[in-house]
């Protein structure tokens, strides 16, 4: 048993797999800092009576002064780059993962938490831990070294996988946990919630969506979502048993986000475009693509 | 070292444990959100259809109601603002007064011709059904206005 989970933890992948990963998901980051500094930068503008710290930030005994903020973002945009080049990955990497933790935790400690940035703090934390700059980085060119076929490219993608699905395993258990947990399935509670988030932005004057009203009184299509929505994400560790169910589950995440996204007008950037799915794919198949085939020339290819 | 096994065990297992972490804040009697680790507290309350909303609202000079998007009100995002709000209405007259003429000076600066409609700023209080209101009965239940303020410039 021991050695069949060792076996299963530690199957050998291929470096570029690791390294594309790094990649797709680096974009994503450097976008983040590139393109959202001013929302990064937000809590400058904040009134100190906001500031609610939470997780690494409750080591702070108030908020950091407000002129540390745009150099810290300067800085974990250089590490980003970096991060996602590859370049000295065994310093820039780790230092980015926990410049992404503090800037993201830091914003999130002014009254509301943005839930879907948590998976890609941990993402990032696991893919700076683990060897995703030994392909596709400056650092394998510099080297004049590849990695090949090895365990230790495997794991941290299983790590990343099992981050994801225990996400929505929690937020599908937190679901049932609740003091509503019998009335969930029912859709009822989907219903009233999703209402109660149209009224405030609505009233308020934020952006919200007018799907709502005209779906408010088919009451059976909450229940097919309360329902789909439970199992996607409790069935979730289901996803982890293998390649075929995972790319299923992930399609179905991807949907539900989506149907999110025009009901209530909620975006989940990382999950939305895929992002938060992609280490379930053998990513290094788009190596196959003509296109890129002539971009990175034959002897790039990678085998499983 | 980053390449063994032993490596890769032992940061799997420390990640393993901080994913599985929100199991602990979850037993706690006082239920803490945090970040990146989190155990959904949102999904597990219910939203009662009866909610009381604090908002600014503007009005032209017929008395017909404006809404004032979020933007010129407040700063940040949705429920960062509708705090902002709330602390205000708490705080009393005075931040209430605060709010409403803050308010009055954004829609002053902005170029939208239906903001630059808007003649008097109100801070409300009221209570609305939110099944009624997506049904099309927008009318609160009840409402109170805590705050006025015109906003200079205000064409009829």
């Amino acid at each position: 048993m021991k050695k069949r989970l060792a076996d299963f933890w530690f199957e050998p992948a291929p470096a570029a797999r690791l390294a594309i990963l790094r990649l797709i998901i680096g974009a994503f980051a450097v976008n983040l800092f590139l393109g959202n500094r001013i929302k990064l930068l937000a809590p400058m503008r904040f009134p100190e009576s906001m500031f609610e710290p939470v997780g690494v930030i409750r080591l702070l005994s108030g908020p950091m002064p407000a002129q540390l903020l745009p150099p810290l973002v300067t800085i974990a945009t250089i590490f980003a780059v970096a991060f996602w080049l590859g370049l000295f990955f065994r310093f820039t990497g780790p230092v980015f993962a926990a410049l992404l933790w503090w800037i993201l935790t830091y914003r999130n400690s002014w009254s509301m938490i943005f839930h879907y940035e948590n998976v890609l703090v941990l993402h990032v934390l696991v893919l700076a831990l683990a060897p995703s700059a030994d392909d596709f980085s400056v650092d394998a060119l510099r080297r004049r070294a590849r990695g090949g076929n090895a365990e230790c490219y495997g794991w941290p993608i299983k790590l990343m996988n099992l981050i994801t699905v225990g996400t929505y395993a929690f937020a599908g258990f937190a679901k049932l946990t609740g003091p509503t947990w019998k009335e969930w399935p029912t859709g009822e509670v989907v219903r009233a919630w999703i209402a109660h988030d149209q009224l405030r932005k609505t009233v308020l004057g934020s952006h919200s969506s007018d799907v709502i009203v005209a779906i408010y009184d088919q009451k059976w299509m909450f229940f097919v979502f309360a329902v789909g929505t439970l199992i996607l994400e409790c069935g979730a560790p289901i996803a982890l048993v293998n390649r075929r169910i995972s790319r299923v589950w992930a399609a179905g995440a991807f949907l539900m986000h989506w149907c999110i996204y025009f009901i209530m007008a909620i975006i989940f950037p990382y999950h939305m475009f895929g992002f938060i799915f992609v280490p379930f794919f053998r990513v290094e198949k788009i190596l196959e693509w003509r296109p890129l085939r002539w971009i990175v020339g034959p002897q790039n290819q990678v085998s499983d | 070292m980053i390449r063994t096994r032993r490596y890769g065990l032992c940061v799997s297992v420390i990640v393993m444990i901080a994913v599985l972490s929100p199991v602990y804040m979850m037993a706690q009697r006082e239920l803490v959100d945090s970040f990146p680790l989190s155990f959904y507290p949102m999904f597990r309350g219910l939203r009662p259809d009866r909610a009381r909303i604090n908002y600014v609202t503007g009005y032209d000079r017929d008395g017909v109601e404006i809404p004032i998007p979020l933007e010129y009100v407040t700063s940040g995002s949705m429920n960062l603002g509708r705090r902002q709000i709330n602390r205000a209405v708490a705080k009393g007259a005075k931040a209430q007064t605060d709010l409403c003429r803050r308010t009055a000076v954004r829609l002053r600066k902005s170029s939208s011709p239906t903001m630059r409609r808007i003649f008097e700023v109100r801070v409300v209080s009221a209570e609305f059904y939110a099944s009624r209101y997506l049904r099309g009965d927008r009318t609160p239940m009840s409402s109170r206005v805590l705050a006025s303020c015109r906003v200079r410039g205000g064409r009829p």
